[in-house]
């Protein structure tokens, strides 16, 4: 933490500060949220230049409609929503979130990917996500990590909800496989 | 191990790592929120010239429209005694269709009711006075107030009404009665005033009364610093109303931009900030005419100005990083001053007119600009002054 957010000793007093624009505020708020937003950008979007667009694109955001937090829920989460719907309205736009069909979901036996997963770092796991195909990487984004249904899934895609499903699932075998594969 | 076991691992996973943002990433951020916050000061500014323009419009349109004949003056605000109120209440009630020439008829009535009310009291007094001709001056004299006012005759007698009419006038019928005027006036000072390069100042340390005071702290002490002041400008709505054919009075409206220029070089950096400060004041000023014909009008003005500061805003250019700021302006300005006005009637209702004049700036807790640094300004007014 350095010398610009230790003078916002809580939450309240910095997104005060925010709100009245107060450029040190903001400066502190970013320091603060930068690092954890820069990697839920990075595992929507795929490629570092991408995730700098949309993190730069997502505080840009916050900072304009800082005013509409209500406090009620916790400011993280509304953060993360914001740029959870920068990162989709991006990829969007590059036209990678259309699912024409539904696929068959095929269960499998999970064996010993948890060994996997406990064999390799969080850098090595966001780097494989950040590599899986675009379509299903933000269905198991927002299911696996940020916590949404299918049902908001589909509302937020525009998707049915059976495709958020099939999508899901090709994600979590598509992970399994690599994992599989590596360790 | 289930799906969910599995998920809840990968969620683990991720929300602990932490990606270090690329460098210069805050800084576009930065310059983006400056444009953004500019923009918005931009089209606020054009909203507010464009409303100004609207309202000096619909003004000006009041102007070229004849207000309703008058005829009705006496009828709005009659000028009666109680008892004859009473006449024309119960006249009104007997007349109730033609009510201008019912009014005008109540009033010739009353009047001739008045005149004969009024010869009856003489006639009953002057008897009273021969009557008692062993009255000394020593003995009071118990007379009728009216009596002391008596009128020598019938003319002076009409006269003696109208004093009194005129006497019962309410403050709101002399309002009604007043000429009201309205000037667009724009303001220029010319009192510009440079500092140059002053270390001395700087290892004082004064002008650190310059930088908002988010900069404050991070201001080094061993810099070089220069500040310029821009011609202050002013423009805005004044409305005036004769108090008689020589006095008279004037408030409005007027915004002024105060806008500077603060440059700052040390060993490590260079630092430039351009400051605006923006102020709305209600001035209240006195005329005196000097002089006056159809075409001309020589006053002398005095008068004092209370004004607010709206905001202060502060665009800062540190080593080509651009950055905005804007701060509220605390307190109030309070100045006072006067001069000498020249008015030229181009019509009966529209003169341009110039007044320079001296002000002075009282201290008070306001940011640094032309008017801390040289409290006293000559001050350059024109405009366009309108006879409602």
């Amino acid at each position: 933490m350095n010398a610009t957010s230790k003078d916002f000793t809580d939450e309240t007093e910095l997104l005060d500060g925010c709100l009245k624009q107060d450029r040190k505020a903001q400066k502190a708020l970013y320091e603060k949220y930068a690092p954890r937003m820069l990697t839920l950008c990075t595992r929507y979007v795929g490629n570092k230049e991408r995730a700098w667009d949309i993190l730069h694109d997502g505080f840009i955001t916050v900072f304009d409609k800082i005013g509409s937090y209500n406090s009620t829920g916790s400011f993280e989460g509304w953060m993360r929503r914001i740029f959870v719907n920068t990162a989709l309205m991006s990829l969007r736009k590059a036209d990678v979130l259309k699912f024409t069909e539904e696929l068959v979901v095929v269960e499998r036996e999970v064996t010993n990917e948890h060994t996997a997963l406990d064999n390799i770092s969080s850098k090595e796991l966001l780097r494989l996500i950040a590599t899986m195909p675009d379509g299903f990487r933000a269905v198991f984004n927002m299911y696996v990590i940020e916590g949404y249904s299918h049902q908001e899934i589909a509302k937020e895609m525009d998707i049915s909800e059976g495709s958020s499903r099939s999508q899901l699932s090709r994600a979590r075998n598509w992970l399994q496989d690599r994992l599989k594969e590596r360790y | 191990m289930q799906d969910i076991d599995f998920d809840k691992k990968v969620k683990e996973m991720m929300e602990s790592h932490h990606e270090a943002p690329p460098f210069g990433s805050w800084e576009k951020i930065s310059s983006a929120l400056d444009r953004k916050r500019a923009r918005v000061i931009y089209f606020r500014r054009g909203l507010y010239a464009v409303s100004a323009v609207a309202a000096s419009l619909l003004l000006l349109l009041f102007i070229g429209r004849d207000l309703p004949e008058q005829m009705d003056n006496a009828v709005r605000t009659p000028v009666l005694s109680e008892n004859n109120q009473d006449r024309v209440e119960k006249l009104d009630k007997k007349e109730e269709t033609k009510p201008g020439e019912a009014v005008a008829e109540k009033i010739r009535t009353i009047r001739h009711e008045n005149k004969k009310v009024a010869e009856a009291v003489i006639k009953t007094e002057q008897p009273e006075q021969e009557a008692n001709p062993h009255i000394t001056d020593d003995r009071p004299v118990n007379k009728p107030v009216q009596a002391k006012k008596k009128p020598a005759d019938n003319r002076q007698y009409d006269n003696y009404y109208i004093e009194q009419e005129q006497e019962k006038k309410s403050f709101r019928d002399w309002l009604g009665e007043r000429k009201y005027k309205y000037a667009l006036s724009t303001n220029l000072s010319s009192s510009l005033y440079k500092k140059s390069i002053n270390l001395v100042s700087v290892s004082l340390g004064y002008q650190n009364d310059f930088i908002p005071s988010s900069l404050k702290e991070s201001v080094q002490s061993q810099y070089v610093s220069d500040r310029r002041y821009a011609m202050p400008v002013s423009f805005g709505v004044q409305f005036q109303t004769d108090i008689d054919k020589k006095f008279s009075v004037g408030t409005g409206l007027i915004y002024t931009l105060l806008a500077s220029n603060y440059q700052e070089i040390s060993q490590s950096y260079s630092r430039d900030i351009n400051q605006a400060l923006h102020y709305v004041g209600i001035p209240l000023n006195a005329y005196y005419n000097l002089f006056e014909n159809n075409s001309v009008k020589i006053y002398i003005t005095a008068g004092t100005m209370l004004e607010k500061g709206v905001v202060a805003s502060y665009r800062e250019n540190t080593d080509g990083v651009k950055k905005y700021y804007s701060e509220s302006i605390p307190g109030v300005q309070l100045s006072a001053g006067g001069g000498l006005g020249l008015e030229w009637k181009l019509n009966k209702d529209f003169g341009i007119y110039l007044d320079p004049s001296m002000t002075y700036y009282f201290k008070g807790k306001q940011p640094s600009s032309i008017r801390t640094a040289q409290p006293l300004q000559y001050r350059f007014e024109m405009g366009m002054r309108f006879e409602i």
